[in-house]
């Protein structure tokens, strides 16, 4: 469905030095390769992650598949088309959103964008009214229609884009930071949707995002980006589970901790936090067990909670090892 | 094609009701044009009384080129309202958007403003064209169809500037307001181009065809122009929209888009 | 006084961080001046105006100069920082609000100045054209005077606009009136005494008339002492408009609320 072989974007932006006059007259321009040489496939009702550091590539790579900018090098078919030539059939079957950037008319009511969506992506009537109130009742909006777009809420606007972008079901759907700067629920609300959504239509769906706990819930794949080079595609599972070789502990304790105890652990060069009552460790699994059995034999405690490494320090840690070789 | 007017119809009904939404705005918006409209006509009264003749033309002629300029003045900033919104849709992010629509993108970046408000000022502006143009002696029918030829083609030109202005803002979002730099050229030649001296006259009728496009419709009317002249000045529009379009598909390969 | 001086330079620079915008802003004055040069040159082959040939010519010139000194301002900046929030920043910093307006306002003008200047000069080397030249040094020092007055006057006038920005969000529309008719009433575009005796009169009572076309006639044409009672049109206006944009500020500021992103 999505083929993409060697593609390279350079970015051309002009150096500002402070100095006046060499900013006029000798101006130099500085590129950027915003994209080296990426290839990847993607197949129907894939739900894929973008990650990436900013300024790694994910939103070039988006926009070139969806034909805003044009490639510098390389091949790229999404469903058959050259994006770049936006052909309206492929363009009917594309979606793009991109967190905090509006289309909607601002001063009116959603209907009246909605009413424009469904002419240009030529909805029947039937459909239109189906999708629409599926939409609406998935993300309990219904109250929210008459008002004007400036009125809503982030969270609620997101919702209503989300909505606009859905409402001609199409093929595959570009997620730009779709929850960048919300509240907590909205968004679980729309991380639950695209879930939803995705098993009920079949959609592609590719999603970038720095809240990697979505990517987490959504995914079953993710692409890596850094510095304009893939250096991971397959499944996160996988990445976390080879690349992370270590738990988090998080004792609450009763008593003190007793001095045999902490010297067993400054034996083994094991990393710790006290915040009393709030005891962590930071272990590697193999020792795992023995930690364990000192913690049973020698602590009281009165919560005990073992955690996998924060999926960001993971990714962290492999974008730097990646970077040094 | 049924598609593409009713899109058009609801963009223009959705930025009627945008534009109905700043109310005050609208009404003062307005009232200067009509004001400006009125200073400018009377300017010209005044002078006129005082001087026979502006650049060899008396009263009457002199009238016709001011009201042609308006005419397509009006006519212009009535179709293309939407491009004066264009630079911020750029630095916005909403060009991407408008990219990925599955419809011409200028059905929205040019046509997609149409400003009723300026229909408004047109109809005194042709009433009274009209009357003017009755006044004018030894007219033939002949003359009123090359004037409406040459006013569309003055159009056509018109919205080649309006793609460049365009482009422009593709190009390099750096210009704030390109757009102003076309109206001000097209007010050179409110008064016809015999005020030049060469070859600033020749440049702004056929380099830069601001000549062609606003003074050559009324001095068809005016029976002032031959055939070598008409042939040309079609000629000169085609070539100057050609190649506006071809800069607007380059401005697209160049395009790099915000916050990346 | 130092922190006015960096202000004043990150000011002057941003003038030519953005070449093309820049070489576009004085390209439109340079076709506006060639469009009246030309306008009135025309004009007067037959002419019954009591202007030479040569006055007109020094007129345009002049008033695309004094447009420079006088008219040129960056206050339409406020209303965005007022509806935005941003000048609340500004308000609770140790530095004078006033003081950085004003500043800001010198170099536009000093920018405007230096380059209207290029562009007159490159139209005489050009055109070569034959203009009058004022000998009388009374006439001079009176016009310098009315040019201060005029710098003053449209100071607060501007101020006034800018400040409806805490009443309202429509900032556009207002400076959009004030300057159609300003285009008209200023001189700008034809000098205000060719219109019929009344007329003429009754705009001298305005403010209008002094901020670029009175300027310019004192250029023009020698002065005698009527010139007393014009002093005091303008310097009762001055008043006004002071009065005015101080109290709008003041009211303005206290009720200050603006509305969250």
């Amino acid at each position: 469905m999505i083929k993409v072989k060697n593609l390279t974007k350079i970015y051309k932006t002009p150096i500002r030095k402070t100095n006046l006059l060499a900013d006029i007259f000798f101006r130099q321009y500085k590129e950027k390769t915003a994209l080296d040489n990426i290839s990847f496939e993607i197949n129907t009702n894939e739900l894929i992650g973008f990650i990436g550091p900013n300024g790694a590539g994910k939103t070039t790579t988006m926009k070139i598949l969806s034909g805003i900018l044009y490639p510098t090098f390389g091949e790229i078919n999404v469903l058959g088309y050259f994006p770049f030539d936006k052909k309206p059939e492929f363009l009917k079957k594309i979606s793009f959103i991109s967190g905090q950037k509006n289309q909607l008319f601002w001063e009116l009511p959603v209907t009246e964008s909605f009413k424009l969506t469904k002419e240009i992506y030529q909805v029947n009537d039937s459909d239109y009214k189906k999708s629409l109130s599926n939409l609406i009742d998935l993300f309990n909006v219904n109250k929210l229609l008459k008002q004007p777009v400036k009125t809503l809420s982030l969270g609620q606007r997101m919702k209503m884009e989300l909505i606009n972008a859905l409402l001609y079901n199409p093929q595959i759907l570009f997620l730009d930071e779709p929850t960048i700067g919300l509240d907590i629920f909205s968004q679980s609300a729309i991380i639950n949707f695209i879930k939803k959504y995705q098993k009920n239509f079949k959609s592609t769906i590719i999603l970038t995002s720095h809240y990697l706990q979505d990517v987490k819930k959504l995914a079953q794949r993710i692409i890596l980006i850094n510095q304009g080079k893939i250096i991971y595609d397959g499944s996160l599972k996988k990445l976390t589970d080879k690349h992370s070789n270590k738990k988090i502990i998080k004792i609450i304790l009763d008593c003190e901790i007793p001095k045999n105890f902490l010297e067993k652990i400054n034996q083994q060069k094991i990393s710790y936090k006290n915040n009393p009552p709030l005891l962590e460790i930071i272990i590697e699994k193999n020792k795992l067990s023995f930690l364990i059995k000192e913690v049973i034999n020698k602590l009281s405690f009165q919560d005990l909670t073992i955690e996998d490494e924060p999926i960001e320090e993971i990714i962290k840690n492999f974008i730097n090892n990646q970077s040094k070789n | 094609m049924k598609k593409l007017i009713k899109i058009f119809f609801l963009l223009t009904k959705t930025s009627i009701q945008s534009m109905l939404t700043h109310q005050i705005g609208v009404i003062t918006f307005l009232l200067g044009k009509i004001l400006r409209f009125i200073f400018y006509f009377s300017f010209l009264f005044f002078l006129l009384e005082k001087t026979k003749f502006l650049a060899g033309y008396n009263f009457n002629q002199a009238i016709i080129f001011f009201l042609t300029f308006n005419l397509i003045d009006i006519i212009s900033q009535m179709v293309f309202r939407e491009v004066y919104r264009f630079r911020q849709q750029v630095i916005s992010g909403s060009l991407d958007y408008y990219l990925t629509k599955p419809y011409p993108i200028f059905l929205k970046i040019l046509f997609g403003g149409f400003d009723v408000l300026d229909l408004i000022t047109l109809i005194p502006v042709l009433i009274l064209t009209a009357y003017f143009v009755f006044q004018i002696p030894n007219l033939l029918l002949i003359n009123i169809f090359l004037f409406f030829f040459l006013f569309i083609n003055g159009l056509l030109i018109s919205t080649g500037f309006h793609i460049l202005v365009l482009s422009s803002a593709v190009l390099t979002s750096e210009v704030d307001h390109s757009i102003m730099i076309f109206r001000d050229l097209s007010r050179m030649g409110a008064i016809s181009m015999d005020i030049y001296k060469e070859p600033l006259r020749s440049i702004l009728t056929f380099v830069i065809p601001i000549g062609i496009m606003i003074t050559y419709p009324a001095k068809a009317l005016l029976n002032l122009l031959n055939l070598q002249s008409i042939f040309i000045s079609f000629l000169i529009s085609f070539f100057f929209l050609f190649f506006s379009l071809k800069l607007w598909n380059l401005a697209l390969k160049k395009y790099q888009s915000v916050g990346n | 006084m130092k922190k006015y001086f960096l202000y004043f330079k990150i000011c002057l620079y941003q003038y030519f961080i953005y070449r093309i915008n820049f070489i576009f802003w004085r390209l439109r004055n340079f076709l506006n001046i060639i469009f009246l040069y030309f306008l009135w040159t025309s004009i007067n082959k037959t002419n019954s105006f009591s202007y030479t040939q040569d006055q007109l010519v020094s007129y345009i010139f002049l008033i695309n100069l004094l447009y420079a000194i006088i008219l040129s301002t960056r206050t339409e900046e406020i209303p965005q920082l007022i509806i935005s929030g941003e000048i609340m920043n500004i308000i609770t910093k140790p530095i004078s609000f006033f003081k950085l307006i004003i500043t800001k306002e010198i170099v536009d003008k000093l920018v405007n100045i230096f380059f209207s200047l290029i562009e007159i000069s490159l139209l005489i080397f050009i055109f070569q054209p034959n203009f009058y030249f004022q000998k009388n040094i009374f006439s001079l020092i009176i016009m310098i005077i009315f040019i201060f007055l005029a710098i003053i006057l449209s100071f607060f006038i501007d101020l006034i606009i800018s400040f409806l920005a805490f009443w309202s969000t429509e900032t556009w529309a207002p400076r959009f009136i004030f300057y159609i008719v300003l285009s008209i009433l200023s001189g700008s575009i034809f000098p205000l005494d060719i219109l019929p005796s009344t007329i003429y009169q009754l705009l001298l009572l305005t403010p209008f008339p002094y901020f670029v076309y009175f300027p310019a006639k004192l250029f023009l044409t020698p002065t005698n002492y009527s010139i007393i009672s014009h002093l005091f049109i303008v310097l009762i206006w001055i008043l006004i408009t002071f009065f005015l944009s101080f109290i709008m500020w003041k009211r303005g500021i206290k009720n200050y609320s603006f509305y969250g992103r």
